[in-house]
């Protein structure tokens, strides 16, 4: 229970950081970052609004397999993005 | 508010795989009523009790995250929860607090009387979490009771504290005190939804018509849209947003989202006391079923043990139930029909029509297909399968689908009725179409009924593997084409893992008495009357001036005795009832001694992959129309007749032919 929901001043950045950050995919096995914005189709985010994975939350890329989708964690919830997915969501490190 | 003569309507909400289930099986028994929320396919299960003398519904909804209406499950959920719904049992997973709390959050702004059931106490308290009930009931302003549901404990308390609060009619407080200033644009919205409108969307108190048409909630807009004053409404949401946007800097959903996270998070912070989290087994073991180098085989052991299973656990009751039938039964029906007909003739028809008819249900349909649905419901309750559907993943997008579709396509290797209605989990059109046409060939029980009762039984198990093995690569070639094919994407999985838990006997008994008597209302009588339509084409040699004409196809592609045709034709029918009637044709049930192993193998394949029987087209007509269903259907016979053709020239397990 961090409570990273993130009010830090990031979020407002968001828009203009997507360019350059790195997406979810590019991080390595295990390694933890802080969701910089979601893709734009709208669906996905509000998938992903409810599990608590909005532009300043902590996640953890878990596993990265060679193909298909990815597990990513979030204070202790395992959720299987598809790896298309994981590509459009942008991130940066912590 | 609570009529006498109606007894209370209790719901039960919460996210997925919080033991929502498991604790509406303990409080109503296994009689309990699974059907269809009225126009959708997502089940909702009802069960009627007594309690305290007093008649009680209790309503179980769809696991969801939010009340938002994304998906379809959502939208049933909502709906179902402002009908008629005198108070609200809200299950919360213990053992993941703030998570949960955000759909508890939503719910205490509905109106409606709400009770918190913090369930899987025991779970979390395992893995370090000491949470104070009172504490909770305190900060949310309703009673909570804490609960195991997985072992029965303290679930009538809920109840009764569920019924009193539905006494006292008294609505939430409501505890959402989103944003400060912000506070005073989401009032003016919610003021233009009382004032403007004349009916509220769902019966939605106006706290809810705003925050969700915040969060651009497709239903409630379209339904605000429909109102006289909609337009007002429409037009101030839009401008609130604009608001929101400008002073967050962040879409007005996603704000929304965070403000509820955030209090989520600070109440299960106030109320938990952390010690160190310790790693179960279950976890461990959790890790192993998703990690490639360990997934894949746990995945491969499943499905062996799977189809291993529906051979020998399947087999076996067909043996008790046909040996019965065939020794007690079937020779009184069969005297008892010539004695009462008038006519020799109808006497055949009777018999293929009821004891034909019965033999091929007890045969095949009852017994595979109910130790299939017992093993589904107990690898769903176990929570294996979003597991197996994340590790195929990969392998699912070569055929342009994503994992979540490997789910009804086991499925199909049941019965591809239920497999195709299943498909409505999935999210585009593209994709229910790819996953329906594949189902249809996926080797349900009637076909494995087929493919053992002739290769497995007269040519060896090794090639009844290898039928099954080059239907599953003609699966795949057919995905990867029509991948090709269609257009359009796949649209992105995001799927939760829940835990891993040991299946509990009533739920799984519950699923698949539910799934079975679905089944047998609906396919034991379209499957008697097709014997009898066979019965009557056979009585009036319509079928035998068949097997002539088609002889190129049978013989010459194929290289079939050319009266396959009649079961051939009869299996469109009803798969396995190809088997009882190539035993009919035969004239024996010795059918080593009527084909040639090759013309067996040949044969179990074609069975497998022409035409969908008639229940699966009317399933395919209904969810795809009748064009793709006939374009469907048309293709995988062409398929079979290439397929047999090909396997009858190259041999390729050098049978004798």
């Amino acid at each position: 229970m961090s409570g990273d929901t993130g009010k830090g001043p990031h979020r407002s950045r968001a828009r203009e950081e997507d360019e350059c950050s790195p997406s979810l995919i590019e991080c390595e096995e295990g390694e933890s970052c802080r969701v910089v914005s979601l893709p734009e189709e709208s669906e996905c985010a509000r998938k992903l609004l409810p599990l608590a994975i909005l532009p300043g939350s902590e996640i953890c890329l878990v596993e990265k397999p060679a193909f298909g989708a990815v597990m990513v964690e979030r204070d202790g919830d395992r959720i299987a993005l598809s790896r298309r997915l994981a590509c459009d969501i942008a991130v940066e490190q912590i | 508010m609570i009529q006498e003569s109606r007894g209370v309507t209790v719901a039960l909400a919460g996210n997925p795989n919080v033991g929502k289930s498991t604790l509406f099986h303990h409080l109503t028994g296994i009689g309990v009523n699974i059907s269809n929320y009225p126009g959708t396919t997502v089940e909702i299960a009802t069960g009627e009790m007594e309690f305290d003398g007093r008649p009680v519904e209790v309503r179980d909804l769809p696991g969801v995250y939010s009340l938002g209406a994304v998906s379809e499950d959502e939208a049933v959920a909502r709906r179902a929860l402002l009908d008629d719904v005198d108070v609200v049992l809200n299950v919360v997973d213990a053992s993941n607090l703030e998570r949960n709390l955000y759909l508890t959050l939503q719910l205490l702004e509905l109106g409606i009387p709400t009770v918190v059931a913090l369930n899987q106490y025991d779970r979390a308290e395992k893995q370090g979490d000491r949470i104070d009930p009172e504490l909770l009931a305190e900060r949310l302003g309703v009673p909570v009771l804490p609960t195991v549901a997985s072992q029965g404990e303290n679930l009538k308390e809920a109840l009764d504290a569920a019924l009193r609060a539905a006494d006292r009619g008294e609505a939430p407080a409501g505890t959402l005190d989103l944003g400060g200033e912000l506070a005073g644009a989401i009032e003016r919205l919610e003021d233009a939804v009382e004032r403007e409108l004349e009916e509220p969307p769902l019966g939605l108190p106006p706290y809810a018509v705003a925050t969700n048409l915040l969060e651009g909630d497709e239903e409630v807009e379209r339904l605000v849209t429909e109102d006289p004053g909609g337009e007002e409404v429409l037009r101030t949401a839009e401008e609130v947003a604009e608001f929101i946007e400008e002073h967050q800097g962040e879409k007005a959903s996603y704000w929304l989202a965070r403000e509820l996270h955030g209090l989520a998070s600070h109440v299960a912070r106030d109320v938990t006391r952390h010690e160190e989290r310790r790693r179960t087994f279950s976890d461990r073991l959790s890790r192993w079923t998703t990690q490639t180098a360990t997934g894949i085989p746990i995945l491969a052991g499943v499905f062996l043990g799977l189809l291993g299973l529906l051979f020998y656990g399947g087999g076996f009751i067909e043996e008790l139930l046909v040996g019965n039938w065939e020794t007690h039964v079937q020779p009184v029906l069969r005297g008892f029909f010539e004695s009462v007909a008038p006519h020799p003739a109808v006497a055949e028809v009777l018999d293929i029509g009821i004891n034909l008819g019965m033999q091929g249900i007890l045969a095949t349909m009852f017994p595979y297909i109910l130790v299939f649905f017992l093993a589904m419901a107990v690898l769903e309750d176990s929570g294996y399968l979003p597991r197996m559907a994340y590790v195929l993943d990969s392998a699912m997008h070569r055929i342009g689908l994503h994992g979540k579709a490997a789910v009804p396509m086991l499925g199909g290797f049941g019965c591809n009725v239920p497999a195709i209605m299943a498909t409505r989990s999935l999210d585009t059109r593209r994709q229910r179409f790819i996953s329906s046409s594949l189902i249809t060939m996926v080797p349900c029980s009637a076909r494995t009924a087929v493919i053992l009762g002739t290769v497995g039984a007269f040519v060896g198990i090794s090639p009844a593997l290898a039928v099954y093995g080059i239907i599953l690569l003609l699966i795949f070639a057919v995905g990867a084409v029509l991948n090709r094919w269609l257009t359009g994407e796949s649209s992105g999985m995001v799927m939760e893992m829940p835990p891993l838990r040991t299946p509990r006997p009533k739920p799984v008994l519950s699923k698949t008495w539910n799934r079975m008597k679905d089944f047998l209302y609906v396919a034991v009588p379209l499957l008697i009357a097709g014997s009898f339509a066979i019965g009557v084409l056979d009585a009036s040699g319509a079928l035998d001036r068949l097997v002539g004409p088609l002889s190129p196809v049978t013989l010459g592609l194929m290289g079939l005795p050319p009266l396959v045709i009649v079961p051939l034709l009869y299996g469109v029918i009803r798969k396995e009832g190809a088997l009882v009637l190539l035993v009919a044709i035969a004239g024996t049930s010795d059918l080593g001694a009527f084909m040639s192993p090759l013309q067996l193998f040949v044969f179990a394949l074609v069975v497998s992959i022409y035409i969908p029987c008639i229940a699966t087209f009317a399933v395919l007509r209904r969810e795809l129309g009748t064009r793709s269903a006939l374009g469907i259907s048309a293709s995988t016979i062409a398929i079979a007749v290439l397929v047999g053709a090909a396997a009858y020239r190259v041999n390729p397990l050098g049978l004798a032919a």
